[in-house]
């Protein structure tokens, strides 16, 4: 079998079908002759054509940048590449200058280095240009600010000799820079230590949710492009990557190495995708991408089913017999008392607020409070709480963990109830004339090692005295008012 | 007229492939320094501290015919483990140039680096001792001014300083540091002369080092012991009595390298080997607890 795609979820639900489904169906042909085309095509491979085509766009804006980002091209030690510089909309005195820093290269590196002028489009444009003009068995994308590590493309090379056929993918760091100031404006300046918490092993079903895997870190068989026939959405003025990035590993699967090889700069100072474009712009793209997701037939990975289970068995946990028991005690001034109990109803919403309390219609009640127990018995985990208040002039205030007193335990933004009778108590900060309550969260039960151990060794704090941290002046008067009170005479 | 620059080296069991990009990069940067009309008349020396020559013959002849119409290559087989200090001391202290170029032998220079090093020489103002070129892609950490670009010392994988000033101060401190801090130390004597340091953020040179998994930079063993080894003797060389005393005592206490480290102080000492202390009054030098000046975050 070949290797080229194995690991992808196409590759995986023929494979299963090869191995389960009688011979004489055509299903089974279909699988077959899937094999045997992917074999013949990985014996094609042209030996004259480097290994990497890599794809740097550029505006032409930053020469700086780009002089770093050569160097480091410079410094790889596999050296079995060619450069296409997608100079994008470029003025002729942008041109010339992009044109003196390639004529400025050692021979060998000019040699391998192309200036592809590309008009119009968005910022997918250049980047379908330079997968046509590629020639390399592997394309790779780096901007023109980006920085790689010496084994850049060895780490890809390696990882091809084993995995040929798959998306490639290295780790790669974060790293604050700015530009050095008013003296040399385009001249660049670390300003942090390198980072990796930007990356971890491309998992398909994660990526569908956040894009955790820059670009500059991977390698894509030029076959997506010249013979699966994928193309970069030129509609899309962000996110272009991540919805190239997951059609493709559908189809090739990926390949994973942790070696660092690629530094991204986070310009602290200096123009970027994210500065450049605005947050209304980002999401517009990612919903346009995840509704084209969805109008996609999907094969699930293998394991992906369990993965997707456990996550909505941890949202389920609302739904199990623990959620009759609970209650919602109102204070009207008077504190709570046993009878001032808000009426339960259906959620309409049932995800994302599954409690709901009301008064009775046509009522309202002038609240200080209310206390939320979200069961009768303890040991069970508590996060994500909202507490959504609903007054009769229809104005909504949320309440969150931090705005809450409780007698379960804080600790990493979750709530964990050890002991029976939990409570959660919101004090509103003035009376408001309730009409609804709402809560949000989600439970599980019990408590993992890691839970019970902070709440032994007291890492996990006590919620009675309230999340928000107190000041030492107020726990230092809050503790003598308390001695007073007991060694004063009450009379 | 020409400026006669010497570029040097120190191999030790260099991989032969990343010598050959430095050269390159080398005659690169002289072709991109005549197209911009400034003629560079250039010596590359490499020599070498390895065990066995890196080189044989041939292969020199090779080098010489690639290079020859862009530099004089120069290579000198020590025979002997020489460390930095005393490698380029050997070949710096008798050249005839007018600037040396101390570098490590894998950096790979950008085109207009001798021209973007040597321009804080051309203005007298200046004041220039040393100009240090900006590490690609891991930037050093040590804190220069944006306004004056003027830093406290320069590191040695790539700066450049007047011949006469090198051969005048007697170049490295070869007796006293082997490979580690002989670049702060240097940088110090430079400043002792009342000369300045400056940092060229818009000279880049690509120096290959690599990110453990936790994004941290993975020193050698022998970066390990002559780190520790060298830290002890620069407080005492450069009269920090304070810290000298701490990291004695805390060395005392060490691993294996710590203790290395004080056999070696105590059998200097014995020997009356320690080195002379040049500034007792302690206005050059800074010590802000493992580090020579002010950094900009922990690497």
């Amino acid at each position: 079998m070949n290797k080229q795609i194995k690991s992808s979820s196409v590759n995986e639900y023929f494979s299963w079908i090869e191995q389960n489904i009688p011979s004489d169906t055509p299903l089974y042909q279909a699988a077959k002759t899937y094999f045997e085309a992917s074999e013949a095509d990985d014996a094609k491979r042209d030996p004259n054509a480097p290994f990497l085509t890599v794809i740097t766009r550029t505006q032409g804006k930053r020469p700086d940048m780009l002089c770093d980002m050569l160097l480091s091209l410079t410094g790889q030690t596999n050296t079995d590449f060619e450069l296409l510089i997608m100079g994008h909309n470029l003025t002729d005195e942008q041109n010339a200058s992009v044109n003196e820093l390639i004529s400025e290269l050692p021979d060998w590196m000019r040699e391998k280095t192309r200036l592809v002028p590309v008009i119009g489009g968005t910022r997918s444009t250049p980047l379908n240009a330079g997968f046509e003009e590629a020639k390399g068995a592997y394309i790779a994308v780096l901007d023109d600010d980006d920085l790689v590590f010496d084994h850049w493309v060895e780490t890809f090379y390696s990882l091809s000799k084993e995995y040929n056929g798959r998306i490639l993918h290295s780790y790669s760091v974060i790293q604050n820079w700015e530009t050095v100031g008013k003296h040399l404006p385009n001249t660049p300046r670390v300003a942090g230590a390198p980072e990796n918490t930007y990356c971890c092993d491309f998992d398909y079903l994660n990526q569908l949710g956040l894009n955790k895997c820059p670009f500059c870190a991977l390698a894509f068989p030029a076959s997506v492009y010249k013979k699966l026939g994928l193309r970069f959405d030129e509609t899309l003025t962000t996110t272009e990557d991540w919805d190239f990035l997951m059609r493709a590993s559908f189809l090739t699967g990926v390949a994973n190495s942790s070696e660092i090889t690629f530094l991204y700069r986070n310009w602290l100072n200096a123009e970027n995708s994210s500065s450049l474009h605005g947050q209304e712009e980002w999401k517009k793209n990612r919903d346009y991408v995840v509704k084209r997701f969805s109008k996609t037939p999907f094969i699930m990975p293998v394991g992906g089913l369990k993965k997707l289970y456990d996550e909505i068995l941890e949202v389920d946990t609302l739904y199990n017999e623990d959620m009759d028991d609970t209650e919602m005690f109102y204070d009207n001034g008077e504190g709570i008392k046993p009878e001032n109990l808000l009426r339960r109803r259906n959620s309409d919403d049932i995800r994302k607020f599954p409690f709901v309390y009301d008064v009775k219609e046509g009522d309202s009640l002038r609240l200080c409070g209310v206390r939320f127990d979200p069961r009768l018995k303890g040991n069970f985990s508590m996060k994500n709480l909202v507490i959504r208040v609903l007054d009769t002039g229809d104005q909504i205030t949320d309440f969150a963990l931090k705005d809450v007193v409780t007698n379960g335990y804080i600790f990493k933004e979750k709530i964990l109830f050890v002991k029976s009778d939990p409570q959660i108590i919101l004090h509103f900060p003035g009376p408001i004339d309730v009409k609804e309550v709402r809560i949000g969260c989600v439970m599980k039960d019990g408590l993992t090692d890691l839970e019970l151990d902070a709440v032994l060794s007291g890492k996990a704090h006590c919620g009675i005295y309230g999340t928000q941290r107190r000041s030492v002046a107020y726990r230092g008067a809050r503790k003598i008012y308390r001695i007073a009170k007991r060694i004063l005479p009450k009379h | 007229m020409a400026t006669a620059i010497q570029v040097q080296s120190v191999i030790y069991h260099n991989d032969k492939e990343s010598l050959l990009r430095a050269y390159q990069s080398l005659a690169n940067a002289v072709r991109v320094s005549a197209k911009r009309g400034q003629e560079i008349k250039l010596v590359v020396h490499y020599s070498d501290a390895s065990k066995a020559p890196v080189y044989s013959e041939d292969e020199l002849a090779a080098l010489q015919a690639e290079f020859g119409s862009y530099f004089t290559f120069r290579y000198t087989f020590f025979n002997e483990n020489t460390g930095t200090s005393k490698g380029h001391n050997r070949v710096g202290l008798g050249c005839d140039a007018d600037y040396i170029v101390v570098m490590n032998p894998d950096v790979i220079v950008c085109p207009r680096f001798f021209e973007k090093m040597m321009l804080p020489f051309l203005d007298s103002d200046k004041n220039a001792g040393i100009t240090e070129a900006r590490q690609v892609p891991l930037e050093h950490p040590k804190e220069y001014d944006c306004e004056t670009l003027e830093t406290e010392w320069a590191t040695g994988a790539c700066f450049m300083i007047p011949a006469a000033l090198y051969q005048k101060i007697g170049g490295f401190d070869e007796k006293t540091f082997f490979m580690y801090c002989d670049d702060v130390d240097i940088s110090w004597r430079v400043r002792l002369e009342g000369k300045k340091i400056y940092y060229r953020p818009d000279c880049p040179v690509y120096h290959a080092k690599r990110l453990s998994a936790t994004a941290n930079w993975v020193p050698t063993e022998a970066e390990l012991y002559y780190s520790k080894e060298a830290a002890l003797l620069m407080t005492y060389k450069w009269s920090d009595e304070k810290s000298f005393r701490k990291i004695y005592k805390a060395f005392s206490h060490g691993d294996k390298y710590c203790q290395r480290v004080i056999a070696r102080f105590e059998e200097m000492k014995e020997k009356g080997e320690l080195p002379i202390q040049p500034d007792p009054s302690g206005k050059i030098a800074r010590f802000l607890d493992d580090n020579y000046t002010e950094h900009r975050f922990v690497l």
